[in-house]
């Protein structure tokens, strides 16, 4: 007999819950096994996962970028830009 | 043509880190992005149009000798050019690690706004007067 093994419970937002378990009801399946099912495509390399790594320093990133200040200096860069070649750049 | 524009302001953050990378390492990784275009886990924060141009600002990663870093730069296009502009740089423990160098959310996001104006007040007084204000920047051309 195989052995079975337990996943660590995962956490989500309560919406998100309620979608899933209601996703699941109407189609009569069990949560674990939606679960296991998308763990193996993603495992098989079928399923294409695209994470942010850095979600809080993006987060706080995006708000900086927001902010009057950014978007005064945005603007001067803008408004002052001039095409011009740099004689002295270093090749690399 | 590519420029990447290492700003006084920057050099001084990357200063920080000198134990573990030098400058020339960190250029290697931009100049990388520049050849290559976003790698996993890299990603486009924002794009705007100032003007003549298009300011584009880009979450990079840097790893080396076993550190784990995620860095701001800002792209300026123009039509003739693109140049790369360094914002700040933020050393992670490891993948799941904490970030060590900024501490709470509100004191990244001020982090974050005061690398931007100090920066780009840098690049706009190289570019201003790239004789006068010689020691605001250094320029690189990637070939």
């Amino acid at each position: 007999m195989k052995k079975s093994a337990s996943f660590p419970s995962v956490r989500a937002t309560p919406e998100l819950k309620d979608q899933v378990q209601d996703a699941c009801d109407h189609l009569g399946v069990k949560y674990a096994m939606v679960v296991n099912n998308l763990l193996e495509q993603w495992v098989t390399g079928r399923t294409h996962l695209d994470l942010e790594l850095d979600p809080k320093f993006v987060a706080e990133a995006k708000a900086a970028l927001e902010s009057e200040e950014t978007q005064a200096i945005f603007k001067q860069v803008g408004k002052r830009h001039k095409k011009q070649a740099f004689h002295d750049a270093v090749d690399i | 043509m590519h420029y990447i524009f290492i700003t006084r302001t920057f050099r001084g953050q990357i200063k920080g880190f000198r134990k573990v990378f030098q400058e020339k390492d960190l250029l290697e990784d931009i100049k990388d992005f520049v050849q290559n275009g976003l790698r996993k886990g890299e990603t486009t924060l924002k794009a705007q149009q100032y003007y003549e141009i298009t300011l584009e600002t880009v979450k990079l990663r840097f790893y080396f000798r076993k550190a784990a870093f995620r860095y701001l730069v800002g792209v300026i296009s123009d039509s003739d050019s693109q140049r790369y502009i360094p914002i700040i740089i933020d050393r992670k423990a490891g993948p799941y690690g904490q970030n060590l160098t900024l501490k709470t959310d509100k004191k990244t996001r001020q982090a974050i706004q005061k690398a931007i104006v100090a920066v780009m007040s840098d690049y706009l007084a190289y570019t201003e007067d790239q004789e006068k204000n010689k020691e605001s920047a250094t320029v690189y051309k990637v070939v």
